[in-house]
């Protein structure tokens, strides 16, 4: 067999790699027409042999020298570039060629040189040259749809691989992403939505895998390439990888100290207590924290916190928190000390460090208006609502700033200046990117990329890019509104002893067939009406007063007309009726922003 | 909402008071008046069939009554008896 077979031979082993959109995905499409052009050029002068390692060495007419391997992404050249460069694109374009002229050559001789072609890949010749190009939808059935090398893929060698955190996060995303379109060829091309596509060769498919992003290594891309396959090609249930929390004899006797201090505090009183109480407190804080049982640490800081406020003798202490934290306190060493073989119990009453935070690459908003309000340390905080379709949730972003940014530019302290900076703040351009307002983007629908969710909260971050594609109109928040009261109760979650509180974990658009007159509860300080549904039940809706909403409750008694008849609020059960914190007032599907009119 | 229903409330929010009170003074330092009132509320808790409340009621009375009358208190058992009545009325009044 001469050298020139041999080569035929090596070429046809890399066929399934040459098409012209897999080896764009490689590089990008200049490079592939810029090297063309240079194909054009030199393809007569090219030198060709194979090496010892089986790599297929090119020799350019500049003395530039590639090295083609079987496995693509290893392939060389002596050329300064870092990526896949124009000379390794032009070894493949006559690699390309080459294997169009041998399919060709096929069909037309008569005799075939059997070391070059089998008699099976003759029946595969005879495809001309649009069809390497394109799998004929027919020839799909062809291919098979297995991927034993995936398949066989457990969880722990995945995890090994990508590591636990982007494990994880690909898992959650994957929950986020719409159904990846698999294209089963010579290779396997899995598409991620809008974003691109990875190719798994049949051999060493993970390895060898080839990403848009061009990532040579194993990228988050393959990853949630590998998981869809996995769970919808191969209808396997796939499950975070959970960290698993022990409680090892050290760790049970750091927490039997905390409950012993906490127990030598409760055997003293209060009013025995001194201001050293507050660092002992702190310490323990610092002791569970470093033990990672992050949920007691938080409990520890409150506790030194409600200290704090008893001992400056501030308003904000009440002795009904205390009490309540104290015990929760005790009641979760005791927990803990409890299960401490039980692994899973253990996480959740540990708790986590941070919440989750996803980066989703679109995902589309509709604006459900904003509102504001004053923290408990007396901040302005301004948040705005929308509903995520791809999660199918509501989703919450919120600035934050300290009241007294109100009062800088006037010597006056009231609260015309604290309404004057709220309107400043709705209309303050921060907002991603785009730089966009709270007040462009309340009643708008939104397209994101590169979304940052932890858990219902979306990020403003600058990296986020946002595009305004409409209106929020009645037919878009459509789905969400809920008409009969009654199917609130099966939503409504209720708080868990052990779990910290969401605020956002109720929020829900209700319709309301009545709507109650508007009215000033003097003695709660609220404003106050009841909507009903078709049925007669009916929900309580309330709105505190504050310097940051007054503005909004006097708008509210007195345009009573101007509000439509659906309204976005943080629902719970209230002892034996159904209350809402008002968030947010429509008119005819629109948002409108009460605090500003 | 029925008068037993409030009733039961009024219970609660007692009991609440009490061991707020509890919190203010200390175990060591509880009134003879607050071991009374305990005492009353265990009556009321078996009055309205609240066993679960009226044996945890005892129990805490039990214990403060050691801390206070004797030496072989136990505070672990002190504290899990306060802390239980805690979490029985925070689970009721959710």
């Amino acid at each position: 067999m001469d050298s020139k077979d041999c080569i035929v031979i090596w070429i046809s082993s890399i066929k399934m790699y040459l098409t012209e959109a897999f080896l764009v995905s490689l590089s990008n499409k200049g490079i592939y027409n810029r090297a063309g052009k240079d194909l054009e050029k030199c393809k007569d002068q090219l030198q060709l042999s194979l090496t010892e390692d089986d790599m297929l060495q090119f020799i350019f007419e500049d003395g530039t020298i590639v090295k083609l391997s079987k496995k693509l992404q290893e392939s060389e050249c002596s050329c300064p570039s870092q990526t896949l460069c124009r000379h390794i694109m032009t070894a493949l374009l006559y690699c390309k060629n080459c294997e169009m002229a041998v399919s060709k050559t096929a069909v037309n001789e008569t005799s075939v040189n059997e070391t070059a072609i089998n008699e099976a890949s003759i029946n595969e010749a005879v495809i001309n040259e649009t069809q390497i190009n394109e799998i004929p939808k027919d020839e799909n059935d062809f291919y098979s749809k297995e991927l034993l090398e995936l398949e066989a893929l457990s969880k722990e060698e995945l995890v090994k691989f990508f590591g636990k955190k982007t494990y994880n996060t690909a898992l959650k995303k994957l929950q986020y992403l719409k159904e990846a379109a698999f294209e089963y060829g010579p290779m396997v091309t899995v598409s991620l939505g809008e974003e691109g596509k990875i190719y798994f060769p049949r051999q060493d498919t993970l390895l060898q895998a080839v990403c848009f992003c061009k990532e040579k290594g194993l990228c988050e891309h393959k990853l949630l390439a590998v998981l869809a396959y996995l769970q919808q090609e191969c209808g396997q249930m796939l499950t975070s990888e959970e960290e698993v929390f022990k409680l090892e004899i050290d760790a049970i006797t750091s927490l039997k100290d905390i409950q012993k201090e906490i127990i030598l505090l409760m055997d003293k009183g209060l009013c025995s207590l001194t201001q050293g109480s507050i660092k002992k407190i702190e310490t323990l804080y610092m002791k569970a924290y470093g033990r990672k049982f992050y949920q007691l640490a938080n409990e520890l800081k409150s506790l030194s916190g409600e200290l704090g406020y008893y001992f400056s003798k501030n308003v904000a202490f009440s002795s009904q928190r205390m009490l309540s934290l104290v015990c929760r306190i005790n009641n979760r060493i005791e927990a803990l000390i409890l299960h401490h073989e039980h692994p899973e119990k253990l996480m959740l009453l540990a708790g986590r460090l941070r919440e989750e935070t996803v980066e989703l690459d679109t995902i589309s908003l509709i604006g459900l208006g904003a509102r504001c309000t004053l923290s408990k340390r007396q901040d302005i905080v301004l948040t705005a609502y929308f509903y995520c379709k791809e999660q199918e949730k509501i989703l919450s972003m919120s600035t934050l700033r300290p009241i007294e940014m109100a009062y800088n530019k006037s010597a006056r302290r009231g609260i015309i200046q604290i309404q004057e900076f709220v309107s400043y703040l709705f209309g303050m351009n921060n907002i991603w990117e785009e730089e966009f307002s709270f007040e462009k983007f309340l009643g708008a629908q939104i397209t994101v990329q590169h979304g940052i969710v932890t858990e219902e909260k979306l990020s403003s971050s600058k990296k986020i890019k946002g595009k305004i594609t409409g209106e929020t109109t009645l037919e878009a928040i459509g789905p969400l509104i809920i008409k009969a009261y009654d199917t609130l109760k099966g939503r409504l979650e209720s708080s868990d002893y052990f779990m910290p509180y969401r605020f956002s974990k109720n929020i829900y658009l209700i319709e309301a067939a009545l709507v109650s007159e508007m009215t000033f509860n003097e003695v709660e300080q609220q404003l106050q009406f009841e909507t009903a549904d078709e049925r007669g039940k009916t929900i309580l809706f309330y709105l505190p007063y504050n310097s940051v909403t007054e503005k909004a409750i006097k708008y509210l008694e007195n345009k009573q007309e101007n509000i439509g008849k659906h309204f976005l609020g943080n629902i719970n059960w209230k002892k034996d009726h159904l209350e809402a914190e008002l968030l947010s007032v429509f008119k005819e599907g629109r948002p409108i922003n009460i605090f500003t009119s | 909402m029925t008068k037993a229903h409030e009733e039961v409330e009024t219970v609660l929010m007692q009991t609440e008071d009490l061991l707020s009170d509890i919190l203010l003074s200390g175990f060591q330092n509880v009134h003879d008046a607050t071991l009374e009132h305990l005492h009353q509320l265990k009556k009321t808790y078996d009055s309205y069939g609240m066993d679960q409340g009226a044996s945890l009621a005892l129990t805490l009375h039990n214990e403060l009554l050691k801390r206070k009358n004797s030496f072989s208190y136990d505070l672990e058992n002190l504290m899990r008896a306060y802390s239980q009545m805690m979490f029985y009325i925070d689970t009721l009044i959710e």
